[in-house]
């Protein structure tokens, strides 16, 4: 018996997350067992996430008025409250249970970051595989207010701060760089502060842990109370 | 029932992507996708009193499937980006055709039949993808890509390959 072929919206809605955990779970068993499947999926995946990069802001009619709640909002409040007491959950805890003078993380930092080569736009993760011309385009949103900036740490030491934004709760910071001949490792490291950092804070923190690899350096210790988060580059040879 | 608009900004926060990459996929480039993506946006939203609250991405698709279609049939010359119609012209391997004598190649064909090929060619879809996208059984879709295959095969010379063998 042949199974029915996989739709695309039904791919799309995989994607996103939007199918039940039951029929999610009988997919990712029919993944594995179908490589040109998993493909499918994973392709729908990057046609999206590169569709997320400089989205559009929605513009209706500007007679609109607000209508009474609906089914919709009955279904997406109970989520909003719970995303907002996960939140409020990530920013308190970790103060309460932090001894003092320790880096302090007042809030999770959502990161994505997408690498494109040609018009093609691959996700990342932590590890990211680049070449001379490739370009990053990163978004960050903040839950809370501050100060994102972006470094560059090269493995020979040289530190170039790419981006330095004031931003308030929820807000999506987008940013990008064409990646240079620098043939060796680099890190990249996001790092929000609810103050500005002070002129050669983050540079004098890097030097004090240079003994470190960047491979393992992950967090910079000793900056001010801040949240970061980080990627490592590695060059690939052509 | 119908959405409000902050139900409506939340569904374009969460779908508006996968949306826009079905736009970008019929369009053939980002600026046609974009103007077609406001455009099923602001239909469904003239239309949220018809929505019936189920499967929100399959009514925002099919409108987002005609918007972007409505697009490329006001669209003259073909703007796509040459190096789509290069990997349709050739997706194996050397290009055998000029980017530029594909577009007028195409441009000589129904948007809609051009905007299949582009589908099957050059974005490597899989034939009931197609059918279903399109609203038509398999058994017609592959009648009419024969047709629209022998038709693009004789304006550029060369002959179509498909991303997928099926």
């Amino acid at each position: 018996m042949q199974n029915e072929p996989i739709s695309r919206l039904v791919l799309e809605q995989w994607a996103l997350g939007m199918l039940p955990p039951e029929r999610t779970h009988e997919l990712d068993v029919l993944a594995d067992l179908d490589p040109e499947l998993r493909q499918r999926v994973e392709r729908v995946r990057m046609e999206i996430a590169a569709a997320q990069i400089d989205l559009p802001k929605l513009s209706l009619p500007e007679t609109l008025t607000e209508t009474q709640p609906s089914w919709w909002s009955r279904l997406w409040m109970p989520v909003g409250l719970g995303l907002a007491l996960a939140v409020a959950v990530l920013i308190a805890l970790p103060a309460v249970l932090a001894p003092e003078e320790t880096v302090v993380f007042r809030g999770a930092l959502d990161l994505e970051i997408v690498r494109v080569r040609a018009g093609d736009a691959v996700p990342q993760t932590a590890l990211i595989q680049a070449r001379e011309g490739d370009r990053l385009q990163y978004a960050a949103i903040s839950p809370v207010e501050g100060f994102l900036y972006v470094f560059d740490v090269q493995d020979n030491g040289d530190v170039s701060q790419w981006q330095v934004t004031e931003v308030r709760p929820m807000q999506r910071v987008e940013g990008a760089a064409i990646l240079d001949d620098y043939p060796g490792g680099e890190r990249l490291f996001f790092v929000l502060s609810p103050e500005p950092l002070g002129e050669g804070v983050f540079e004098d923190a890097i030097h004090d842990v240079w003994q470190s690899p960047l491979v393992d350096l992950d967090v910079v210790p000793g900056l001010p109370v801040s949240t970061q988060r980080s990627v490592l580059l590695v060059k690939e040879r052509l | 029932m119908t959405l409000s608009e902050t139900e409506f900004r939340i569904l374009y926060s969460r779908l508006a992507p996968a949306v826009r990459a079905r736009c970008r996929a019929i369009c053939g480039n980002s600026a046609d996708a974009d103007e077609a993506l406001q455009e099923a946006f602001l239909k469904a939203w003239r239309a949220r009193d018809r929505f019936d609250g189920d499967k929100p991405l399959a009514w925002l698709q099919t409108i987002a499937r005609n918007a972007s279609l409505d697009i490329i049939r006001r669209r003259r010359p073909w703007t796509d980006d040459p190096a789509t119609w290069l990997k349709l012209a050739s997706p194996q391997g050397a290009p055998t055709a000029a980017a530029v004598d594909v577009a007028r190649a195409l441009d000589r064909m129904k948007p809609e039949d051009a905007a299949t090929l582009r589908l099957r060619h050059a974005e490597g879809w899989r034939i009931h993808e197609i059918a279903e996208h399109l609203g038509m059984s398999q058994r017609s879709l592959r009648r009419r890509l024969a047709r629209l295959e022998a038709r693009a095969q004789a304006l550029l010379g060369v002959p179509l390959e498909a991303a997928h063998a099926e």
